[in-house]
């Protein structure tokens, strides 16, 4: 089931009929978990105990990172409790962040890792390596971009959830499960938990958002990728102009494919009363680089700047150290696309900008 | 490249003019615009031995009579300069949309977008490819 598809428009309307049906904020929550199980699991079966694995661990290291220092300590130890409070959470933080990040290379990077341990010399069967070729957890990026997001939030002193379904809800949530919009806990639970009934402009909106993003997508997306797919697979015979021509189709059918999935998906969160946050503002109507990033993939964008940029220091060191801060942001940016030289060239690119 | 630019800007007023007139505001979009799309190839291409062979062929290659024929006339029923002009009036209609909303805050009503909404469902359902493709965004 994938979005738009008649099948997944019969089971929105069931989820949302549902739950406008239900009245208590808490069986809400469950149906949203339950459809998104559902959801996720039309999609990979295989991999819904590993998110539902990964939701457990980032809710319980929430916790842990809010735990207060030991008040039962005298007087005269209480700095030097508070001190270790701080370390303890500083290391869990590390564990958090470094326990999400290996996960997310690990998925990207086994192939490459597993190419390089088995020598090319054994039996050929192993040596074609199609027995490497392990499927991608779908969303295990914007996942993992989430959960990292909700641990830094929770260090620098955001109240970690004591709900477990809440957080679950959050993290599962069917809309944006698979390519966002990157949402941050706070901003979503805030809604999610407020009692709030079916609103009429809203519904409009949704509808309105679901059938743009269904044209951009069906409609112009998909017609311009058949021409970049057969232009890009003919690559030998092509001219100058035919590749610059699939270069400007390509850029036009990422965008329209990306921005109406982000449309269906804020669509359908907005029928559930949910707002999920923009992601695109015509981007190729840009000036600069600076503003096509605040205005491509938008919630990428803030994600980059809020949890690397920043603490990397961002533009307050000088033109050479900001220059520098931008291309380590920027090739990262590259590197979290695949395993390719082709993502660090385009990071390059962008940071060179 | 945009922090040097603005460092030159700051000490020399002329360049900083330049980049507030039409033909400056242009010439900045085109810029953007250029590296934008040019670093899509890598994304689209992300093997060395797939981009070097399209970076190769970016200037001075002429195009091949069975690549037009194949590509363009067979599979699509179009010239590559019908294809141009399609994609340039598709940028003009996301520019013309952009300025609607960001220049002339225009947004259509909520009845006509109510009526709007079967028939962009159904236009969508009707004239899509045989073959509906996954989301590029899956991938990542």
């Amino acid at each position: 089931m994938t979005l738009p598809s008649i099948l997944y428009g019969l089971f929105l309307l069931s989820v949302v009929g549902l739950y406008w049906a239900i009245e208590r904020r808490s069986l809400r929550i469950w149906l949203v978990i339950v459809a998104s199980i559902v959801f996720y699991t039309s999609l990979q079966v295989h991999y819904v105990p590993l998110m539902l694995v990964l939701v457990g661990l980032n809710f319980w290291l929430g916790r842990v990172l809010t735990m207060p220092a030991d008040w039962r300590v005298p007087n005269e130890q209480w700095q030097m409790a508070e001190q270790a409070s701080y370390r303890r959470r500083r290391y869990w933080l590390a564990l958090g962040i470094a326990l999400n990040v290996l996960l997310l290379l690990g998925f990207k990077y086994i192939e490459t890792w597993l190419r390089l341990l088995v020598p090319s010399g054994l039996n050929p069967e192993i040596a074609d390596g199609s027995w490497l070729a392990i499927a991608f957890p779908l969303g295990l990026s914007f996942f993992t971009f989430e959960c990292i997001a909700y641990l830094v939030d929770v260090y620098r002193g955001a109240p970690a959830t004591r709900n477990l379904p809440e957080f679950a809800a959050y993290k599962l949530y069917f809309p944006k499960l698979i390519s966002g919009p990157i949402t941050r806990f706070h901003a979503f639970n805030s809604q999610l938990t407020t009692e709030a009934s079916l609103n009429f402009n809203w519904a409009v909106e949704g509808l309105w958002l679901i059938g743009i993003g269904a044209i951009k997508k069906v409609l112009i997306a998909d017609h311009i990728g058949t021409l970049v797919n057969l232009s890009f697979e003919n690559l030998p015979r092509a001219g100058s102009w035919d590749v610059w021509l699939a270069i400007f189709a390509y850029g036009l059918q990422l965008y329209l494919d990306f921005s109406g999935y982000v449309d269906v998906a804020r669509g359908s969160a907005l029928l559930m009363g949910i707002n999920l946050p923009q992601n695109f503002n015509f981007p190729y109507l840009t000036t600069s680089i600076a503003d096509f990033w605040r205005r491509w993939h938008i919630t990428l964008g803030d994600w980059l700047r809020n949890y690397l940029y920043f603490p990397l220091g961002g533009s307050r060191q000088g033109l050479a150290r900001t220059a520098l801060n931008l291309m380590i942001v920027m090739l990262i940016g590259g590197v979290w696309h695949g395993n390719s030289w082709g993502f660090v060239i385009w990071g390059g690119i962008h940071g060179v900008a | 490249m945009r922090r040097v630019n603005h460092q030159l800007s700051e000490s020399w007023q002329p360049l900083q003019k330049f980049w507030t007139q039409p033909w400056g505001l242009l010439a900045a979009w085109g810029l953007t615009q250029f590296f934008v799309f040019f670093s899509w190839l890598f994304f689209r291409l992300p093997e060395p031995q797939q981009f070097s062979l399209a970076v190769q062929k970016l200037w001075g290659v002429s195009s091949d009579v069975q690549f037009a024929q194949k590509v363009y006339v067979e599979s699509l029923g179009l010239t590559a300069t019908q294809l141009w002009i399609l994609l340039w009036a598709l940028m003009g209609i996301i520019a013309l949309t952009g300025f609607a909303q960001h220049q002339l805050k225009l947004q259509l009503n909520w009845p006509v977008k109510l009526l709007l909404v079967p028939l962009l469902l159904f236009t969508a359902w009707q004239l899509a490819p045989s073959e509906t493709l996954s989301f590029i965004y899956f991938d990542f």
